[in-house]
């Protein structure tokens, strides 16, 4: 459902994502945890671009999120001018053209990340190409992927109908009484009915937090996203955020989370990912994550939050 | 003094007070616009040329206005607006556009100060639900900037108000059309009756009251917003 290849992030100097890989499947439910400043978050926040990596492609449902990067083509970078000139240096030092070869070249240049802005006709060509058949807008992609915040982030000058039904009719997805009858639908899973003519400045935490899932769910999505939805609660608010969660994901929705909360990770993930020095180091179900780890990273990791 | 002769001239006056308001109200619109978009050019992403293009031109904008003398200012619009084009004696077309101008520059800077105290978490929600950068401005970003800055717009509105009383001296050089707002008409009127401080204190009184009037708007425009706040 979510292809994630190679994604890269940098913040100056600051290199968070190391090229990260990862698939994530309809239906699935994946807690990722690891230390402050492992690059989690950004992580998750690359998902829906509100960081746009510096290289790497975001894929969704076969739909293209991210510029085209042309380290993953092969056949861009075939078409560069680098290449090109590096081609053929080899081939007038005497070298015999071979797959091989050009093999080693490509690698070279991805190793070395040698491709400028400027590469030639053909090669802006098959980028187009290849942005006009798979990108889409990163709006309609976005509507697709819920996300909830640390902060919740509710318009603190809309009511909690408003929070949950601005989008979707501004957005002409559903009518006004649809969303309406949507958002009192969704308020009553979660217990706020009578909530939904409040500001939120009127709510505590834990019911910010619900009405923060729900807004996210009345766009319909395909998969949500938790960006530490917890690490701002009281802790007695925390088991309903996570009731609501947990209640989610039986109903099969697709969710990435990234927590602190292990026993949620325990119970409802269907796949465990510690993430450390900006790369997957390890990804395994609940029980062989906890109980068996393999890296020594995530065994010290475990050892200090268990 | 003899204030009832003033008051006699009250038909006079009161036109002086609606050029008055007519130039105010006029200049705070134009000042308003001007400073919304000028606010939002600062805050877009630089991602394309022609938004750097415009950022740059509307830091010049505010730097030029923020550094000259604001009597300057409208005398060098009054000359490029030329006297001459307009015939009306209430012609009000140069002060609107000169106090306008001026005050877009104040109020994009107010306006940037309100964007920038909003929460980055918003824009973030708004995007994350698929919401284009300029809805997510429109919907989520302004009317939470507006509700933080309405007590210092309304600062800039009644300074703004009482600067508009240059208006009548500035213009006295345009040929025939000299502006007669709330303190020219005052002026004038205390010169030829010899009623001079009569006329001046009146026209302050009235000044007092609008100004007075100004700030009830103000707070009941700050109760109208504060509804959203825990009560």
């Amino acid at each position: 459902m979510i292809d994630i290849k190679n994604i890269y992030k940098y913040f100056g100097d600051v290199h968070v994502l190391k090229g990260l890989n990862f698939t994530i499947d309809k239906g699935e439910v994946i807690v990722v945890i690891g230390p402050s400043g492992c690059g989690k978050s950004t992580f998750l926040r690359c998902l829906n671009l509100l960081e746009e990596p510096t290289y790497g492609e975001i894929w969704l449902s076969g739909d293209l999120l991210t510029p085209v990067d042309p380290y993953l083509h092969v056949d861009v970078i075939k078409a560069s001018k680098t290449y090109g000139k590096m081609l053929k240096d080899r081939l007038d030092s005497g070298e015999v053209l071979s797959e091989e070869l050009e093999a080693e070249i490509v690698a070279i240049i991805k190793r070395d990340d040698l491709l400028k802005k400027n590469e030639g006709a053909l090669y802006n060509r098959l980028i187009k190409e290849i942005e006009a058949e798979y990108r889409i807008d990163i709006n309609l992609a976005r509507r697709k992927m819920g996300m909830v915040f640390q902060q919740f982030n509710l318009f603190p000058h809309m009511t909690v109908r408003k929070n949950i039904t601005f989008a979707p009719v501004k957005l002409g997805i559903m009518s006004e009484e649809d969303a309406n009858k949507s958002a009192e639908e969704l308020l009553a899973k979660v217990g706020l009915l009578d909530k939904i003519d409040e500001y939120p400045d009127m709510l505590s935490g834990g019911q910010k937090q619900r009405v923060a899932i729900v807004r996210a769910l009345a766009m319909k999505p395909e998969i949500m996203l938790f960006d530490e939805p917890t690490s701002a609660l009281d802790p007695e608010m925390v088991g309903e955020v996570l009731g609501v969660m947990t209640d989610l994901a039986k109903e099969g929705m697709t969710m990435v989370v990234v927590t602190h909360e292990m026993g949620f990770a325990k119970e409802v993930a269907t796949k465990v990912v510690f993430i450390d020095d900006g790369v997957v180091q390890e990804e395994a179900t609940p029980e062989e994550f906890f109980n068996s780890p393999k890296h020594p990273r995530l065994r010290e990791f475990l050892s200090k939050v268990l | 003094m003899n204030f009832e002769a003033v008051l006699k001239d009250m038909p006079l006056l009161l036109n002086g007070v609606l050029i008055t308001v007519v130039i105010a109200v006029g200049a705070i619109i134009l000042g308003f616009l001007i400073g919304v978009l000028c606010a939002v050019v600062r805050i877009a992403p630089k991602t394309n040329p022609f938004i750097k293009v415009l950022d740059v031109i509307v830091r010049g904008y505010v730097t030029i206005i923020r550094g000259t003398p604001t009597l300057l200012q409208l005398l060098i619009v009054a000359n490029i607006l030329l006297i001459g084009i307009y015939n009306s004696s209430t012609n009000v077309v140069v002060p609107i556009v000169a106090f306008g101008l001026n005050s877009g520059a104040y109020m994009s800077e107010i306006i940037r100060s309100g964007f920038n105290s909003v929460p980055s978490g918003q824009m973030e929600a708004g995007r994350s639900l698929g919401l284009s950068w300029g809805q997510t401005v429109k919907s989520i970003i302004i009317p939470q900037a507006i509700k933080t800055v309405v007590p210092t717009i309304f600062n800039e509105i009644i300074v703004l108000f009482k600067e508009t009383s240059v208006v009548s001296y500035v213009t006295i050089f345009m040929a025939g059309q000299q502006v007669y707002d709330l303190l020219g008409i005052s002026d004038k009127r205390g010169m030829v009756t010899g009623n001079y401080l009569a006329y001046l204190c009146i026209a302050a009184l009235i000044y007092l009251v609008i100004v007075m009037l100004l700030t009830q708007v103000q707070k009941f425009i700050e109760r109208r917003m504060s509804k959203s706040d825990r009560h």
